[in-house]
């Protein structure tokens, strides 16, 4: 299908744009940063390890930039993105797994929540358009997509965790029950994430109602809604069908832009709840200065937006016959 | 002849704008089983509002709205929502303005059919709806496998097409189309309504045709009614408005648009523009393009009144000098 | 993070339909529409709270006193920090660096987005490929981490090094939207007019094109300062900007260092937020009426707009 064709191609060119640019940063940064970071390290860690490090950033190698760049191109490809400073000898690779998958849970999951139910209010909200619920809802959603995530996340975590101590106040599952496949375990993992998720769909929310509102509404005006109408066909299916199916699809190409900004909040939740995840990780190379860390974070971070950038471009494919059948 | 759709004194103001706007003003008009009627005027003059009036297509929220609309006798202003909806495209249906962009753009044609169908067949089985899908498209001159085929793949004239195949596919007894044929080649557009006049012809539906064009009206349509600025102002059999239309906008309208068949007449159009509805001027209507106003015209708002039995105008060129409020106009035919 | 969602994300070759006559008669309906009006009240409001800081707050808000994280009373109308500064005083001060980056870094931006995407229209061909493709790219590459990175290598970014680094994250939304708008006016007919006319490239763009785009102009420097204060003060919040000016974020930095909630000095954190949403949300209020005037059935009021909602009039 030449539409799938062409989104792959475009997201393997980001995909590598980025990978370059995490390849330039280091190289580009004034103050030469790895050489203070080998400096730093000198003594302490295995003289092979300083070695790879001196590998990973190109210091001291009087390899041309073209050299450096096949030999990290070829690095990557192994999927050897270096080794851990904070977490020394463990490899990128491995800590960066082990936080993974927190995030797809944590993160994932909120979006899809709040994209869903999002959409819904949305839908809603502009079907019934001349109501109070649709005055009251757009302030409110512009006012809470304003609150910055880990400014929502403190005061959640303050008032529900703190002050009512309905929920725990960090991290992702409670030290007497290691993460299992039995019930009660996974009652505790979905305890520990409810308020992280909560302040993510929360602020992310707002933008989800309002977009989607802007789109229906002048769906709502289209002339195959009149003829729906003069047709008898039931409101929900008008609303749902004919409305909302066609007003989705703006809204999934706007879905690449907001899945940003909600990764982002979510990196930022994750460090206020202290959740195991990219965030916190992340968090944690910046405070510690653990440069190999935090060049695979970047590369894992933007890795997977771009994936699932590339799911939504395919439903959406599959959802607008133009865009499946045509040349566009 | 039995009547099938009445429409009695019928006013719509938009009250969603400032000022409101009074689209439409007492306005009755009938049509029996098997007839085409036609409904003139220039854009503007309230066409479309009367239509989805008629269909009780307008919210509340947005007009206000008088007077009483018959179907097969039954008040469609007075019924609930449901057996409103029950009755939409089993008995009234609807062609709409630009109906090239009337379709979904997102479903099959096959779906969209299928949807309003089910809305309607509730007991029916796949089978039959398939059956007549395929049927009515067939009528309408589009291939079977065309079905399967989204909006945007079709040309203009096709989506045409469908849009009346929709309408068709409940076999209703009247059929509403709002200048079915807006943004079509001449070609084409005289193409698909000669297959109009021979659908109604063989399913024996009635239909309410708007047009701006008024050769085109005079040529399909047995009954015309003329618009101007919300009213009726002429409404009589076809052929005597086309040989003895009095009120002097119809006479410009049928100057305006040479016939489609027959001798060639220069096209003079009529000077100035439609008024605008939120802002009328006194008296009647048209008095300010009028070449032929009198005093009167400009103070007093001329009634329609009967000229001959099925004949009525609304001009004081044609009115006996008598006190217009006295005169209620009757068109009631039998 | 703010969600620039208001910035209407405008897909690729989506004319708008913002091309509103030039005419005094836009900002007077901006004026009349409440929405906006109570977003630019709001936001002058901020704007005047940074000015007057020394009259309404006098004083070095810095100052360490000895009442540490005092509920508020009477003197501290918001409390104190755990180094016993007052609370009122430091978000008042804290205003003005935050507006200062926020406006620097969304004029910035904005002046990249317009020499990127409307420059890249307007020329067409190669030029424009590349832009539209970095834009595209940039647009899915997430931009916080991507500051954080950079923010670390710089060992804890300053003023300006914040600034760039927010203005080099942001350009390409506004840069697709504005791609489209010019290319949507590039076909109109006074723009070809002038060009047979045979006016200067400049004098067209000048002339012709930003007058037409200005008030999309307008909302894109809008959501690009919420971008940026949101960008900011997350930057600050972890540490990773100058912590020593009193800023929002760094106010939330550190009340985070010094465990304020453990506290329970909720004095502490929450102005500082609420002031940040309030921003925000005045810009995007003000957007939204910028959008709601290009698009009158947006406005949620009742019976208003020209649809043809509902079921039977009956
Ligand atoms: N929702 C609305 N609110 C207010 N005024 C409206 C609304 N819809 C239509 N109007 C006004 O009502 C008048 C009649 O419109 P209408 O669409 O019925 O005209 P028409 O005869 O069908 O014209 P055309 O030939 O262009 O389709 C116009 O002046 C129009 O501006
Ligand atoms: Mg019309």
């Amino acid at each position: 299908m030449r539409y799938v064709r062409r989104r792959l191609i475009f997201y393997l060119i980001a995909f590598w744009t980025s990978i370059t640019l995490n390849f330039l940063i280091p190289r580009l940064m004034p103050g030469n940063p790895a050489e203070n970071l080998m400096m730093r390290m000198h003594g302490k860690i295995s003289p092979y390890a300083l070695k790879a490090l001196e590998a990973e950033f190109g210091v001291f190698q009087h390899a041309n930039l073209a050299v450096q760049y096949w030999r990290y191109l070829i690095a990557l490809a192994h999927g050897n993105l270096g080794v851990s400073i904070t977490y020394f000898p463990i490899r990128v690779s491995t800590v960066i797994g082990q936080s993974l998958i927190w995030t797809l849970g944590l993160i994932g999951t909120a979006t899809i929540i709040s994209f869903v139910l999002g959409t819904w209010l949305g839908i809603w909200v502009a079907w019934h358009r001349h109501t109070a619920w649709d005055r009251l809802t757009v302030p409110v959603a512009m006012f809470t997509s304003a609150f910055p995530y880990f400014w929502l996340a403190l005061i959640v975590l303050y008032v529900l965790g703190f002050v009512l101590g309905w929920f725990p106040l960090s991290g992702a599952y409670s030290n007497t029950l290691p993460p299992a496949l039995t019930l009660p375990s996974i009652a505790d993992l979905l305890y520990h994430a409810a308020l992280p998720a909560l302040t993510i769909v929360v602020v992310s929310l707002g933008g989800w109602i309002l977009s989607m509102r802007n789109n229906m509404i002048p769906s709502l005006n289209e002339d195959y809604i009149q003829l729906a109408r003069a047709a008898g066909l039931k409101e929900r299916t008008i609303m749902y069908q004919y409305a909302a199916r066609n007003a989705l699809l703006p809204n999934l190409t706007g879905f690449a832009m907001a899945l940003g900004f909600i990764v982002a909040g979510g990196i930022l939740t994750e460090i206020v709840f202290s959740y195991p995840g990219l965030g916190f990780l992340l968090y944690q190379a910046s405070s510690n200065q653990d440069y190999p860390l935090l060049q695979g974070l970047l590369l894992m971070i933007s890795f997977a937006v771009l994936l699932a950038n590339f799911a939504v471009d395919l439903l959406y494919g599959r959802l607008d016959p133009r865009a499946a059948r045509s040349e566009v | 002849m039995s009547e099938i759709l009445s429409v009695r004194h019928l006013s719509v103001t938009y009250t969603d704008s400032t000022p409101t706007i009074p689209a439409v003003n007492n306005v009755s008009l009938s049509i029996h089983d098997r007839e085409i009627v036609g409904i003139a005027g220039e854009s503007g003059c309230g066409k479309s509002t009367l239509i989805n009036a008629i269909l009780q297509l307008l919210p509340d929220s947005i007009v206000d709205m008088e007077g009483d609309v018959l179907l097969n006798g039954q008040n469609l202003r007075t019924l609930d929502r449901e057996s409103m909806r029950r009755l939409r495209w089993m008995k009234i249906s609807l062609v709409p303005q630009s109906a090239m962009n009337a379709l979904n753009p997102i479903m099959t044609i096959e779906e969209q059919m299928r949807r309003i169908m089910e809305a309607h067949w509730e007991a029916a089985r796949p089978g039959e709806i398939v059956a007549r899908i395929d049927e009515t498209l067939e009528m309408v001159n589009i291939q079977r496998q065309y079905k399967k085929l989204y909006p945007f793949e079709l040309s203009g004239g096709m989506r045409q097409r469908v849009a009346i195949a929709l309408a068709l596919a409940l076999r209703p007894d009247v059929v509403v189309m709002d200048e079915p044929t807006t943004g079509l080649d001449v070609i084409v557009q005289r193409g698909i309504l000669m297959e109009i006049k021979r659908l109604q012809k063989q399913l024996g539906f009635a239909v309410c045709l708007v047009s701006h064009d008024m050769s085109l009206l005079i040529e399909l349509a047995q009954t015309v009614y003329v618009m101007y600025a919300g009213r009726i102002i002429e409404s009589g059999p076809s052929r005597d408005i086309y040989r003895q239309g009095r009120h002097p906008y119809t006479r410009g309208l049928i100057a305006c648009f040479p016939p489609l068949q027959g001798s060639q007449r220069t096209v003079e159009g009529i000077p100035g523009s439609p008024p605008d509805l939120g802002q009328l001027p006194p008296g009647c209507a048209f008095h300010p393009r009028c070449p032929q106003a009198i005093p009167r015209c400009t103070d007093q708002s001329p009634s329609l009144v009967n000229v001959r039995p099925q004949h009525a105008v609304a001009c004081h060129l044609h009115t006996p000098d008598i006190p217009s409020d006295l005169v209620e106009a009757s068109h009631d035919r039998a | 993070m703010m969600t620039p969602f208001t910035a209407s994300p405008g897909d690729e070759g989506e004319a708008l339909p913002s091309v509103k006559p030039r005419s005094a008669r836009t900002w007077l309906a901006f004026v009349r529409n409440r929405t906006g009006l109570i977003g630019i009240v709001i936001f002058v409001g901020f704007v005047v709270l940074g000015l007057l800081a020394p009259v309404i707050a006098p004083g070095n808000p810095a100052t360490i006193t000895m009442h540490i994280m005092s509920p508020p009373t009477a003197h501290y109308w918001l409390g104190t920090t755990a180094e016993g500064q007052s609370v009122w005083s430091q978000v008042i001060w804290g205003t003005r660096p935050t507006l200062v980056i926020g406006f620097i870094a969304g004029a910035l931006t904005t002046a990249l987005s317009i020499i990127i995407g409307v420059g890249g229209a307007y020329n067409g061909g190669a030029l424009d490929d590349v832009a539209t493709m970095f834009s595209n790219i940039f647009i899915v590459i997430p931009g916080i981490p991507l500051m954080i990175v950079l923010a670390t290598y710089l060992h804890h970014a300053g003023t300006v090094a914040m600034i760039l680094v927010i203005s080099a994250t942001g350009w390409p939304f506004g840069a697709r939207v504005l791609r489209s708008q010019t290319l949507a006016l590039r076909k109109r007919d006074f723009v070809q007019a002038a060009r047979l006319t045979g006016e200067s490239t400049w004098g067209i763009v000048q002339r012709e094109l930003f007058p037409n785009m200005i008030s999309l102009i307008v909302a894109n420097f809008l959501s690009t300062i919420m971008y940026a204060i949101g960008a900011e003060v997350s930057l600050q919040f972890l540490g990773l900007g100058n912590i020593n000016t009193v800023s929002w974020g760094s106010m939330l930095y550190w009340a985070g260092n010094y465990q304020a909630l453990a506290f329970g000095a909720w004095w502490w954190i929450i102005p500082p937020g609420i002031c940040i949403a309030l921003v925000g949300g005045a810009l995007a209020l003000v957007n939204r009426s910028i959008d709601e005037i290009a698009n009158p059935q947006l406005t949620s009021a009742p019976k208003r707009g020209r649809l043809h909602r509902g079921g039977t009039g009956s």
